[in-house]
């Protein structure tokens, strides 16, 4: 799985854009969940680093802290956001969900789905903390993250565009990132310049990591190196747009270019090592080793560099 | 003022007397202003994905790292024994099944089916997290200079909120550029609540709500240095503020005078909240000063460790010299909404130190 450095308060243009995703692209979602859920209703989990599957069925970003959403077989969303009551006008614009709440007591916010059992998507990011006090009320969740995660593969075409954005926004961040550090800025300076280059490009947030030695793994962009310019930079970039990530791996010294074989990264082959697909999460289905089929977009990396690519009939091809 | 051998010492003598052969410390990757870091709060790392150090009384510390790519970083930071590991159940049973007197800290926080492994690999999941926070609640030179370098970073920010605020400028854009301003002054990370109201019910995360004439601009500034977050709360009038809300808001910072006085070692930190909670009364505002108008009157500061918690009338913990957390009236009134002030505070030997240079006062832009 990719790991950024995840900031403590995501600050960026967030609310939900029904231009974007509209109501009805998600509750064609939710009734696609809960056709796979197995109980009396679906419980969605997402938090602070990783809500892909809540953001998929409600558009909601955990920005504090776990946030939930239900949803009864009929399709009755409620959604619970960390946060106090007053909160809850800004949490509602991240979401088309109206009964929008906050998360106090979970025996108590839950205590309607006593004796239920509840299929439970997300239990991959749920804190122990937190499902041990829901499933206190008590209720029967059971984890179908495995069955569920499959639904997010296969991107519409209003999420193409979205991630197409992304990418595009990713490579120019890329660009100026990489003339600033050849320039010799140093490198807080050149991730906070490029931080700026993708905000005006509409992107929501913008993760750098960067080498600490010569040609080295991008890593954090900490306290300690943010003075630090070593030459090569390998770095790492991950941009969000419409909830959309894009990344990519570059360096200083090495022009980019698209890993080969992207043509033979087609429907029913198996998805190669440096294969990782990409979507509302960083790292989502499919992974190396799974099945690729039409539809999946993913991030390939390979020796000169990395390439978001969706999967079509004919193989995979640049999203850009 | 103790540094990280100290709290080190202090945590290892608290297993001696506790009997605890092993303790397991878990930190989730995230690094927050008040959820604690365990790991960080140990060992100086704060780490990029989940984490876990085994410390047995018998031997040094063990730090596992995930993703293993960060065992670079780690190493370099703390030296030691540090593994990189991309399945943190799998190596920390290849170190060895620890008995019944192992304790864990932090372990609730982690998603549950990782826990639920990470237990099941060291034998078992008695929390130890009181007693840990009891033992290391006090922060060390290093963090308070880090954290008067914060709060520095902090003020400055406010300046260029009040630099850059103007009417159809969204609330996220000047989040974002505060943000910037401090990063650049060199914050490692902020949490940054901004939200922009005639009539706020509460501090918010900032929306792409566009900034209007008339509005109050609420501002939590949280920039961490070194991982050591601070928080300032300031209230910005854009436009000619009604007179109403000036003495609203003179209110508010008197409370906060009023709390920071009674910061001081012995006295439990509800006495800081009572204090608040006085003069709010004394203005007729008891029924606004409990939920669901206020949970706290401020809170300690993480990333390492947030005791001693939360500022609230009902938390009996003793303040001690070197406790760090920030005191902040913020709450909703009548006739304006919700405003905030609020400043941090490190306990000293015979009172508060107040960190921030300026206090906090209502500004008005425009």
């Amino acid at each position: 799985m990719t790991a950024t450095w995840q900031p403590a308060l995501l600050t960026g243009p967030f609310d939900w854009d029904p231009a974007e995703t509209p109501v009805r692209a998600f509750q064609e979602r939710v009734a696609l969940a809960l056709a796979l859920a197995d109980g009396d209703g679906l419980l969605v989990c997402g938090d602070r680093a990783e809500f892909g599957a809540l953001a998929w069925l409600t558009g909601f970003v955990a920005k504090l802290g776990p946030a939930l959403a239900s949803f009864t077989p009929d399709g009755v969303a409620s959604l619970w956001f960390s946060g106090g009551p007053g909160m809850a006008e800004s949490a509602r614009k991240l979401t088309w969900v109206d009964n929008v709440l906050s998360l106090g007591a979970p025996a108590r916010d839950f205590s309607a789905l006593a004796g239920q059992r509840i299929a439970l998507w997300g239990e991959a990011v749920m804190p122990a903390s937190l499902f041990a006090a829901i499933t206190a009320v008590p209720v029967e969740l059971v984890p179908m993250d495995v069955e569920l995660d499959g639904l997010r593969r296969c991107k519409s075409s209003g999420e193409l565009v979205l991630l197409r954005r992304a990418s595009g926004i990713l490579q120019s961040v890329a660009e100026l990132l990489r003339d600033e550090l050849r320039r010799g800025t140093r490198l807080g300076g050149a991730v906070l310049a490029a931080e700026r280059h993708g905000f005006g490009f509409g992107a929501q947030e913008i993760r750098i990591m960067a080498s600490r030695q010569a040609g080295g793994p991008p890593l954090p962009v900490d306290d300690l190196m943010s003075d630090v310019l070593a030459l090569p930079v390998t770095f790492h970039v991950a941009v969000r747009f419409g909830l959309y990530w894009a990344q990519g791996w570059f360096a200083t010294d090495i022009a980019s270019s698209p890993p080969d074989g992207l043509s033979a990264l087609r429907p029913g082959t198996m998805a190669p090592g440096g294969v990782c697909g990409i979507g509302l999460s960083l790292a989502e289905a499919p992974f190396a080793g799974d099945f690729l089929a039409e539809g999946d977009v993913i991030c390939l990396r390979g020796q000169g560099g990395s390439a978001m690519a969706v999967v079509g009939s004919d193989g995979a091809t640049l999203l850009v | 003022m103790i540094d990280l051998a100290a709290r080190q010492a202090a945590v290892r003598d608290a297993m001696a007397a506790d009997g605890v052969s092993t303790l397991l410390l878990a930190a989730t990757g995230l690094h927050l202003i008040d959820v604690a870091d365990p790991v960080a709060h140990f060992t100086g790392f704060r780490s990029l994905g989940v984490a876990v150090a085994v410390l047995r009384h018998d031997r040094e510390p063990t730090l596992l790292v995930s993703p293993a790519i960060d065992v670079e970083r780690a190493a370099h930071l703390i030296g030691g024994d540090c593994i990189g590991t991309d399945d943190l159940a799998a190596d920390l049973r290849r170190l060895g099944h620890f008995g019944e007197q192992a304790r864990w800290v932090g372990l609730a926080a982690l998603p549950v089916r990782l826990a639920a492994g990470l237990a099941e690999a060291a034998g078992g999941n008695v929390s130890w997290q009181d007693r840990f926070d009891q033992v290391t609640a006090a922060k060390t030179a290093h963090e308070i200079a880090c954290a008067r370098r914060a709060t520095a970073i902090a003020e400055a920010g406010f300046v260029t909120l009040q630099e850059l605020v103007r009417p159809g400028l969204r609330e996220c854009d000047l989040a974002v550029a505060v943000n910037q301003r401090m990063r650049a002054l060199g914050a490692n990370d902020s949490f940054l609540m901004l939200n922009a109201l005639p009539r706020s019910p509460a501090i918010m995360p900032s929306s792409e709500r566009e900034i209007a004439a008339g509005d109050i601009i609420l501002a939590e500034l949280s920039p961490s240095v070194a991982g050591q977050f601070v928080q300032i709360c300031r209230t910005t009038f854009l436009g000619d503020p009604p007179a109403a809300l000036i003495a609203d808001y003179a209110l508010l910072t008197d409370a906060l005078q009023a709390g920071l006085a009674a910061v001081r070692p012995g006295v439990p930190v509800a006495a800081v909240c009572d204090a608040i909670d006085a003069r709010m009364a004394a203005a007729g505002y008891s029924a606004y000063s409990r939920p669901p108008h206020l949970r706290r009157r401020g809170h300690g500061l993480g990333c390492g460790s947030v005791w001693p918690g939360d500022v609230a009338y009902d938390n009996p913990i003793l303040l001690e010299p070197d406790m760090l957390f920030v005191v902040h009236p913020n709450q909703l009134l009548p006739n304006s909404g919700y405003m905030m002030c609020g400043e941090p505070v490190a306990v000293t030997a015979d009172g508060g130190d107040v960190l921030s240079a300026e206090r906090s006062a209502l500004a008005v832009v425009g």
